[in-house]
């Protein structure tokens, strides 16, 4: 409900708009190095799985994820009777399936391979309000995805909404072969690489509140925004899966902070950055410092699927690559080495003059192999639920 | 006199008779010398009128081009002046009493042929037949005539009596435009020796007690031609003054200050524009804009180029009292800050104080701008006004029924929806912008003691963002003012008014959270205030004035039948604010000058209202609260009161340089609530309570002023200190809108700011304009213990306007009376920035960590501007008159930074530098009036 006041960051795009003369360039500011790496937390405390992300911050521009490893992470009840020392996953996520009762109160300590210690506040595990619907709507601007829910008991008025989005697309033409050891070969189906799903996780904070409202309803709560036009999502099949997280009255707060520290800042019509607050206290030392907010709550999921033939937009591309041509290459070794070894072409179909083949047709990468726009082949488990 | 010259027979006719005229001079001309070599025409001049009793009468805005190489011994006045005017285009005449007129182009008849009333009829007939191409009336001549024959006559003030005695006796009256009838409010009527002198009230009344005698009284105003009058006093007596305006019936292109006034006043930190100075300045939308014209000046600066409010000396955008009319209006901008809210036409003149502020202001700390509006026209019905790219406007004015009533009324609306239509996003091509502003004024004289002033202000915004949210903000203003003249040493002035700001968002695209927020703030005052003059050393004004604030801080409603929104209203709040003032302005002597005023204020906040007291020492938060009291209505829940001290001192080295010193101390009890940069027209204001005290600032300043060339170059340089208490600060992540106990979130803040100014400014001749050059810091500090986390550890950084170095140069050339060129240029340090210094992963993207608050800085800011003014002809029976503005703006095209921000797109940080102005902006427009 807050970010319904968020007039300020419109008025910045008014302005913009208003000016054709505005003109708007990239800017990389000249910044002193900042040796400050500090810890930064991120994790839910579920009633099956727990799981907590460690990592540092890192120079501006750097731009990768550094987990925190060898760090004990430990999920304890308020009176330490119940102690678990969660399993490093991968660089910097601890996580392991625990039950957890919903009646007690449970805390996260933290002990760096650096011996920095912090602990969380000690959180009850809040239960999440069942999702009624994820849905769609075809505006103009966009395909906008939403969710709906409610609350009978009145306990949530908080909500964090996670998505990961997949989609089907291919590639321009198919390929029946493939180049290895100067010879062409017979592409088995099971290699096939025109048809690709691609996952990707939601990067937009989405939280929502009905504390303004007379009833416990969340409706129609935007999750995300797909602009048909330049976007092969909704080419084919799209399928979209929506996590909901009851959070409380702090995390919230935390979450909007965040938001508009990193998705609406330095305009002139937007809160000047403030500083992060985080529910950890250091144990040893106020010297050593710590980002970021930990919840404690069940999961809700839901999964919605979306065919092209859905929706009304005629504009929507079938490929990541449009500009695709076909080349004619003379069946000798030579001429296919120089056009196919190395992958700088992949063969697609064969030309065959009474059974002699003359000819291999081939074309780049780019409009052959899907798996060159980060999508795997294999289809997911979940793809023909609906 | 004015129709002589378009009598084109009859000037031929004319010619003959003066050059008998001339010839029967010459015979008693006296012999002069003159040696002179590359010398100013006002030397030759000078030689002149001091060897003989010649008086001239010239033009220095002509004159001042012209070089002068002449050796000539006993020869007569003729000879040199033919001799000197040779191939100049100059033109002179002398009549019978050895006036000499020297014009450019035409030459002047000083003499009325024989007969020539008579004969008037049946030259106008003939001429209306014919007329012909080299007809032009240069009003500039002729008013050169008119005025040189009051000011060569001798005013014989009082009862005339063979022997003059001792001491001082009175003089007073009325000066008044010449066209208009308006009275010249502060014109400055003065004798230099003695130096004594009086500016004219508010219905333009002057008093002035000097000694009897021979004087010549000078009388000097904003906009209007300077001009004298030789009298002599025999007793107590009135003269009444007529000036004209520089050039009359023309958007001129002056800037003309109080003559001597800043070296003589010993208020400092003043400054006066009239709208011809505001006219010439380029704007990035071909309109004439006040606010645009008052960053110009040095100590004022904004945090971005299209931003609502100013800063002046590094105060905040809310402590800026800006009254039109004496009503104040709380957001003085149209579309977002890229017009001010006040129609060029309306405005007389502005007056912006910036550090002695007159006793009879207070509320607000950094500064005043007191925007005058023009009377009507009491003479004529006439009009005027412009086209432009986005806006267009259209002023009337005239007399009602006799010359003791006028109005004038103005309407000024955009059209900017058609530039959204033409942009390829679908969502701006759905989207709306629109403003106007109307302005009315009524002026009654009920006698030459009594007058009456109506003035009505209604301006409104709306804006609507891709068919969703709308929003809409409008200043409501009205003002009653009644102005008496007790006698010649007593005036009064009684005015009430009220002003109203309000705002409504609406959203209704998602009908379940279909909303509408309200906000309104209103103002009701009554003020009286008296002048009193009891001899020439003293000028004191006091007065009382008391106003009513009543403010909705906020209303949210459902806005749809299926909306789900629950309604919210925070409680409305109630206050009063009085003061009662006196100041007196004296003299101790010809050197020393003081203004000295007291100001006592006294703020209660009132009920109904209900008010949680907390538990002291700590953090005021929902578990610190330790009891709730409801007050009842109109119960005095909080006062607030204090003195104030205006003081200023000056002391004159000579009649052309002075030093001053000036002390000042001011109480705010509004406050205006905005965590963001820059201020938007949803930012809410918040009245002083039980828990947010009043603002509290004292500034000291210290100048030194000296004029060259008799006030045509004024330099200054003027240095001040600065401190304020209890501003406001939000602690992070504070919503600021809606909220029912902003006490909670507010951080109470130390801001000091100090700084130099200097300025050299050429008030007159062809090239005209200023330079400045400001050194300035605007720093603010944390200190509230039980805030929490503190801004950069508590200690001091700069604020959000905080731009070092500020140069300014806005310069004028005049070709001729019809063309005109004016340059702008300004260079300031950049603004300062809170940076993103590090990075981290989170919620599925790449966040930012930032630096401390305001650590880093945008690019510097500089920009040059050019506009090129062409008048139309002056053919006397045009219909109307016009003239065509064609400017560019931001002429190198530079592209300066109006915000930097960094956003996560896909996982991503990315920085962006965007600039609104980031090409030259060529704009027309196109002025008329009739």
């Amino acid at each position: 409900m807050k970010s319904s006041f968020n007039i300020k960051h419109i008025l910045f795009i008014m302005i913009t708009a208003l000016l054709a003369v505005s003109c708007l360039e990239e800017y990389t500011p000249e910044i002193v190095e900042n040796d400050e790496n500090i810890l930064v937390v991120e994790g839910n405390i579920g009633d099956i799985v727990t799981s907590i992300q460690l990592s540092r911050t890192t120079n501006l521009g750097e731009n990768a994820l550094v987990g925190e490893s060898n760090a004990k992470v430990i999920l304890e009840d308020e009176s330490q009777s119940f102690q678990k020392e969660l399993t490093e996953k991968s660089g910097g996520l601890y996580e392991d399936s625990v039950i957890l009762e919903l009646s007690k109160k449970y805390r996260i300590r933290i002990i760096t391979s650096g011996d920095q210690e912090f602990v969380s506040e000690t959180l009850s595990i809040l239960k999440t309000p069942v999702i009624d619907s994820v849905g769609w709507d075809a505006a103009t601007y966009g395909l906008q995805i939403h969710v709906s829910t409610h609350d009978d008991t009145g306990d949530t008025q908080y909500y964090y909404w996670s998505y990961e989005e997949t989609y089907v697309y291919t590639s321009r033409y198919y390929s029946y072969f493939f180049y290895e050891d100067e010879e062409m070969q017979y592409r088995d189906s099971e290699d096939q690489i025109y048809t690709c799903w691609k996952t990707n996780s939601g990067t937009d904070i989405n939280v929502g509140s009905t504390i303004q409202l007379t009833e416990n309803v969340i409706y129609k709560q935007p999750v995300t925004l797909i602009v048909p036009s330049d976007n092969v999502k909704l080419a084919r099949k799209y399928s979209i899966k929506v996590t909901q997280r009851a959070i409380s009255k702090d995390y919230y707060e935390f979450w909007e902070l965040l938001k508009q520290n990193s998705e609406e800042l330095g305009t002139l019509f937007d809160p000047q950055p403030s500083q992060l607050t985080t529910n950890f206290t250091s144990v040893n030392s106020e010297d050593d410092k710590i980002l970021g907010f930990i919840g404690a709550s069940t999961l809700e999921e839901e999964r919605k699927f979306i065919q092209r033939s859905d929706l009304p937009y005629e504009d929507i591309p079938y490929y990541y690559n449009s500009f695709c041509t076909l080349d004619t290459i003379l069946n000798n070794p030579d001429s296919l080495a120089e056009a196919f070894k190395g992958g700088v072409n992949i063969p697609t179909t064969e030309i065959n003059n009474g059974g002699i083949v003359t000819h291999y047709v081939g074309s780049s990468p780019s409009c052959v192999d899907c798996t060159t726009y980060g999508g795997t082949t294999e289809e997911p488990d979940f793809w023909d639920e609906d | 006199m004015s129709k002589l010259y378009t009598k084109h027979y009859l000037f031929i006719f004319l010619s003959v008779i003066t050059t008998n005229l001339l010839f029967a001079q010459q015979n008693e001309q006296p012999l002069l010398s003159v040696n002179l070599s590359n010398a100013h025409f006002e030397e030759l001049v000078n030689s002149i009128e001091s060897q003989s009793n010649y008086k001239f009468y010239f033009d220095t805005l002509n004159t001042d081009t012209l070089v002068v190489s002449v050796q000539m011994q006993n020869k007569t006045i003729n000879v040199i002046l033919d001799e000197v005017l040779k191939g100049d285009e100059f033109n002179y005449s002398v009549d019978k009493e050895n006036h000499v007129f020297v014009t450019h182009g035409r030459k002047i008849q000083p003499e009325l042929p024989y007969n020539f009333f008579s004969r008037e009829k049946n030259n106008v007939e003939k001429t209306e037949e014919k007329p012909e191409e080299n007809m032009v009336v240069d009003y500039f001549q002729n008013n050169q005539v008119i005025g040189a024959s009051q000011e060569s006559k001798l005013y014989e003030i009082g009862i005339k009596s063979n022997v003059i005695k001792k001491g001082n006796a009175t003089i007073s009256g009325r000066v008044v435009d010449q066209r208009t009838g308006e009275p010249i409010v502060g014109a400055a009527v003065y004798i230099e020796e003695p130096l004594v002198g009086v500016s004219a009230d508010q219905l333009g009344y002057y008093s002035l007690s000097i000694p009897k005698g021979k004087h010549k009284l000078k009388i000097n105003s904003l906009g209007m031609r300077s001009t004298e009058r030789n009298i002599i006093m025999y007793s107590d007596g009135t003269l009444d003054i007529e000036m004209q305006e520089s050039v009359q019936s023309l958007k001129e292109v002056v800037v003309e200050a109080e003559l001597e006034q800043n070296v003589v006043n010993p208020q400092m930190g003043i400054e006066k524009m009239d709208i011809k100075t505001i006219k010439q300045i380029p704007t990035a939308m071909g309109e004439s804009d006040v606010l645009r014209v008052v960053l110009t000046l040095p100590g004022v600066s904004s945090v971005g180029e299209a931003s609502t409010g100013f800063n002046v000396r590094g105060g905040a955008v809310d402590q800026n009292l800006i009254l039109l009319n004496d009503a104040t209006i709380y957001n003085p901008s149209h579309l977002f800050g890229f017009f001010s809210a006040f129609n060029p036409d309306m405005l007389k003149d502005v007056q912006l104080y910036k550090s002695s502020i007159p006793a009879k202001f207070g509320g607000r700390l950094s500064s005043v701008l007191d925007i005058t509006g023009r009377e009507g026209n009491k003479k004529k019905f006439s009009g005027s006004g412009g086209l432009g790219l986005i806006t267009s406007r259209l002023t009337l004015e005239g007399p009602i029924g006799s010359e003791k009533t006028s109005f004038i009324v103005s309407g000024r609306s955009n059209y900017s929806n058609w530039l959204l239509k033409e942009l390829d996003d679908p969502d701006f091509r759905k989207s709306k912008a629109s403003f106007y502003d109307i302005n009315f004024g009524i002026s009654h004289e009920f006698n030459e003691k009594n007058s009456l002033f109506v003035n009505g202000y209604y301006s409104t915004d709306q804006f609507q963002f891709r068919n969703d949210t709308t929003y809409k903000y409008k200043n409501q203003a009205l003002t009653a003012k009644w102005k008496t003249i007790v006698n010649d040493k007593l005036y009064g002035e009684l005015s009430a008014s009220y002003s109203k700001y309000d705002f409504a968002v609406e959203a209704d695209l998602n009908p379940v959270n279909a909303y509408k927020l309200d906000f309104s703030i209103e103002e009701t005052k009554v003020k009286a205030g008296m002048s009193f003059f009891p001899n020439s050393e003293h000028g004191l004004e006091f007065g009382v004035s008391s106003k009513m604030y009543k403010l909705k801080p906020g209303s949210f409603q459902p806005n749809s039948s299926e909306s789900l929104v629950s309604p919210d209203e925070l409680e409305s709040e109630k206050a009063l604010e009085s003061a009662i003032y006196l100041s007196d302005d004296f003299s101790l002597s010809p050197k020393i000058s003081i203004n000295a005023g007291l100001r006592f204020a006294m703020y209660n906040y009132m009920g109904p209202k209900t008010v949680y007291s907390y538990v002291s020492g700590v953090p005021k938060t929902e578990n610190s609260v330790l009891d709730t009291i409801n007050y009842s209505n109109n119960e005095f829940i909080k006062t607030y009161s204090g003195p104030e001290v205006r003081a200023a001192i000056r002391y004159s080295f000579t009649q052309q340089s002075s030093i001053k010193l000036s002390y000042n101390m001011q109480r705010q009890f509004i406050h205006m609530l905005s965590n963001s940069t820059a201020i938007s027209p949803t930012d809410i204001w918040k009245l002083s309570d039980t828990h947010i005290k009043p603002q509290y600032g004292q500034q000291l300043s210290l100048g030194l002023y000296k004029n060259f060339q008799y006030g045509i170059i004024e330099t200054s340089i003027e240095g001040y200190v600065k401190k304020v208490d209890h501003y406001l600060d939000y602690k992070s992540g504070a919503s600021l809108i809606m909220n029912h106990n902003i006490e909670m979130d507010v951080i109470n803040t130390e801001a000091r700011s100090y700084g130099v100014e200097v300025m050299v400014k050429k008030t007159r001749g062809k090239l005209n304009g200023w330079v400045s050059y400001t050194y300035s810091r605007s720093l603010l500090k944390q200190k509230d213990p039980i805030a929490g986390e503190l801004i950069n550890d508590g200690d001091w950084y700069p604020s959000n306007f905080d731009k070092p170095h500020d140069f300014t140069m806005v310069g004028n050339y005049k070709f001729t009376h019809r063309y005109s060129l004016s340059l702008n240029f300004t260079y300031s340090t950049g603004r300062p920035i809170t940076l993103p210094v590090g990075s981290f992963y989170y919620g599925g993207s790449e966040r930012v960590y930032y630096s401390n608050r305001n650590e880093y800085r945008i690019p510097d800011y500089y920009r040059a501007d050019v506009a090129f003014n062409i008048e139309g002809n002056h053919k006397i029976r045009k219909l109307a008159h016009s003239s065509w503005t064609l400017a560019v703006y931001n002429l190198t095209g530079r592209k300066n930074p109006y915000s930097i921000f960094f956003t996560a797109e896909d996982g991503e940080i990315n920085g962006y530098k965007l600039s609104i102005f980031g090409r030259p902006i060529p704009t027309i427009t196109y002025n008329f009036k009739f």
